[in-house]
């Protein structure tokens, strides 16, 4: 059984581990909006008794933990950076999107009304207006073929630009959770958990930004890969992604001497690879082969023809070299642009003969574009089809993949997140404690007073 | 395990969402539109691309019916005229063929078929927009030159013809000698020369010749009228079909486009609504914690 000096070291012991308490829960409030922090929990254990029929020696404090669930944690690391990557797919397509127009006032118009112009010249080839008609409406449809083609360029540009910048900081941070990652297993450090949350944060960014996988080692450190294993980080070293250019001048991508461009298909950096590399690349191929189609058909038709003049032979658009960036140079023919008389109306020769300017109008119901000859306007919706039906698909990827996030960040703020109503009961409770143990501090003070008393007087 | 209401995870990205749709549908109601992007709707986006080629090809061939119809009622008209300048022709000479006929008589039949002759000349020879009409496919010249007193078609047998819809065309022009000659070895021109000539020396058998050319070329003219009228019916029907087309492509077009003001309306309202208890269910969040309750 313990002496009263004994229930008194013990009341003090209680007293300051319910202060303890009270820090922490101030701790935790204090941090309720950083990023990152995990709430930090005391874990206090009885003290045992010293011997048999002992009734304890109060309370010890075991330490303060930091309450995390890391299979939680590695879920919502996946769903980050497949959320980051539909995200970042979604803002890109959604301008390109928005750069490809609405039906009837985009590229559709542009070859509607070249077509047209020259079944209004059918009704009297000899006009002048109509051939300058003819003429303008060309070159409004060769510009419109070019601004397109400058907007997927831009787009692929954009997005190449975009994931230099992005591994400029992956390569930030890989530096950083390296550097953690030394501290925290040096374990020199005593603010460990703040540096384990603080790593956290390191790895959901990369995630998010590269795809990151975060493989932890027993030592307490943790390791990331990306692509097909590659390592960016292994414990205490990092290593920096190499950025290169290609012969177009498009960015690539090196770890330890290996190209792993191919590889990063993950976060953000992935979702932009993805459009420079796959997305825009096939949308240029369709633009082109529309371009290079309608240029060539319009052609054949028109050197087959008899120009104003008389004269055989002339091209109406400067012939295309090949299908690859057909839509981004084409251009009305500079002899023809100069002098509208040189638009072929006819086939025979003669200057009321309307043949060749009804066949080239007739171009606009025929099917030659691409291997499935596809009218140009059939042509162009698909391109228009393929391009909102991929931006769609991301939109709605990314709001499942939100869904998920949402979902598992409610699962790991249950666990991780300070709640100021947690912490107010918490709150409620160390200081409760702390007056019932100042209480019996003071009833055993009293008690020690009563019997030094009855000591002073009994002697 | 506390699942808790947390107003910048929970509450701000309900917000947005709210947010959003009042914004879409602000945006259906304020333009009428029910998309801004093709990718809200790829597939009505790829088929309004078809339909709005469709209602400008409509409206190209609306155009070239409308072009044509001015030209066929000018070419109508012309044909009217030669028309009624063969039944005066003939008038005449029927006056001036027979013993009682005088030589004065004659001489005003021969003087009337040479006005004849100078109107026909200059009906088929008529201009639509600077561009004869009676010449074929040679629309820069007349259609019949007199070039020391002899008559010569200038245009050829090959009249232009524009699309006034898929699969139909009209003639645009017209071969003035088909008309004028057909399958006779003069053109009719000539033929009014050499009868004036006849009838102002009383030649029977030149007039009766002159006459069964008249009669032949009456034939011929009427016959061009009626292939014209039935070309004009062709436009009037095709620009019929062409506004029954456009009306039901727009339709179409509509449906893929236009937003359905009812339903964006009510989805205003309920977007609205999404947001005031979104923004309400926040600002009550943010009021009550455990700490109000402390004392």
């Amino acid at each position: 059984m313990p002496g009263l000096f004994d229930s008194l070291s013990m009341a003090t012991t209680s007293l300051d581990a319910q202060s303890r308490g009270i820090d922490v829960t101030g701790q935790n409030l204090a941090n309720v909006n950083t990023n990152g922090y995990s709430r930090r929990a005391l874990l206090l254990a009885e003290a045992p008794p010293e011997g048999p029929g002992g009734t304890g020696g109060g309370v010890i404090v075991q330490g303060v933990q930091a309450l995390r669930d890391s299979y939680v944690q590695a879920q919502l690391d996946t769903a980050t950076q497949s959320g980051a990557y539909e995200g970042a797919l979604t803002n890109q397509l959604s301008t390109l999107s928005s750069a490809l127009g609405l039906p009837g006032s985009s590229l559709d118009a542009s070859l509607s009304s070249f077509f047209n112009s020259f079944s209004q010249l059918s009704t009297d080839p000899t006009s002048i207006v109509y051939r300058t008609g003819v003429v303008a409406q060309g070159q409004a449809l060769a510009q419109s073929f070019n601004t397109m083609a400058g907007n997927l360029t831009a787009a692929q540009q954009s997005s190449d630009a975009t994931a230099r910048g992005l591994v400029d900081q992956v390569n930030a941070l890989t530096t950083q959770v390296a550097t953690l990652n030394r501290q925290i297993g040096d374990g020199a450090d005593a603010n460990v958990e703040s540096l384990i949350d603080q790593r956290q944060v390191d790895i959901t960014k990369l995630s998010s930004l590269i795809g990151a996988v975060a493989v932890p080692s027993t030592d307490g450190t943790i390791g990331l890969t990306v692509g097909n294993g590659h390592a960016i980080v292994i414990g205490t070293s990092s290593f920096q992604i190499g950025v290169g250019s290609d012969a177009q001048g498009l960015a690539t991508f090196t770890l330890q001497d290996v190209n792993v461009t191919s590889q990063l298909t993950g976060g953000q950096v992935g979702a932009m690879l993805h459009i420079r590399s796959t997305l825009v690349p096939a949308y240029q191929a369709q633009l082109d082969q529309l371009a290079y189609n309608v240029a060539t058909q319009v052609n054949t038709l028109h050197q087959a023809g008899t120009t104003l003049t008389g004269s055989t032979n002339q091209a109406f658009f400067t012939a295309p070299t090949g299908v690859t960036g057909a839509a981004a140079s084409l251009t009305v023919d500079p002899t023809l642009a100069g002098d509208p008389n040189l638009v072929a109306a006819s086939t025979t020769g003669t200057p009321g003969d309307n043949q060749t300017a009804l066949a080239i109008a007739n171009l606009q119901a025929t099917g030659f574009v691409g291997s499935n000859g596809a009218t140009p306007s059939e042509a162009w919706s698909q391109l228009v089809y393929t391009v909102g039906q991929d931006t769609a698909s991301a939109t709605s990827a990314q709001a499942n993949q939100q869904q998920i996030i949402t979902q598992l960040t409610q699962l790991r703020d249950a666990v991780s997140k300070v709640s100021t109503d947690d912490e107010a009961a918490q709150l409620i409770k160390y200081q409760q404690a702390y007056l019932a143990n100042a209480r019996y501090f003071t009833v055993i003070n009293d008690t020690l007073a009563n019997l030094m008393t009855m000591v002073t007087t009994t002697s | 395990m506390a699942l808790t209401f947390d107003i910048v995870r929970d509450g701000i990205p309900a917000i947005n969402t709210a947010q959003a749709a009042l914004a879409q549908a602000q945006q259906q109601v304020s333009t009428g539109r029910a998309w801004q992007s093709v990718a809200a709707d790829p597939a009505a986006a790829s088929r309004a691309v078809g339909e709005h080629t469709e209602l400008s090809v409509i409206d190209a061939y609306k155009s070239t019916a409308n072009a044509v119809a001015s030209r066929q009622s000018a070419a109508d008209s012309t044909l009217t005229d030669i028309i009624q300048q063969l039944t005066s022709a003939m008038a005449s000479l029927t006056g001036a063929q027979g013993s009682t006929a005088t030589q004065a008589t004659r001489d005003a039949a021969a003087d009337s078929l040479t006005g004849v002759r100078d109107a026909i000349a200059s009906d088929v020879n008529t201009t639509y927009q600077g561009t004869y009409i009676f010449s074929g496919s040679q629309v820069t010249k007349a259609a019949y030159a007199n070039t020391g007193g002899v008559w010569t078609y200038q245009g050829d047998n090959a009249p232009v013809s524009v699309s006034i819809n898929t699969g139909t065309k009209v003639a645009d022009t017209w071969d003035g000698q088909a008309i004028l000659q057909g399958s006779d070895s003069t053109d009719l021109l000539t033929t009014l020369d050499t009868l004036a000539t006849a009838v102002r020396s009383g030649d029977a058998a030149g007039m009766s010749a002159g006459m069964t050319a008249l009669q032949s070329a009456f034939g011929r003219a009427t016959q061009a009228q009626d292939r014209l009228g039935t070309d004009e019916n062709s436009v009037a029907n095709a620009t019929s079909r062409l506004t029954t087309l456009s009306l039901a492509t727009d339709t179409r077009r509509s449906q893929d486009e236009d937003a359905n003001m009812a339903a964006a309306v009510s989805q205003m309202s309920q977007a609205q609504t999404s947001l005031q208890a979104a923004l309400a269910t926040v600002a009550h969040a943010s009021q009550l914690t455990l700490f109000d309750f402390l004392r």
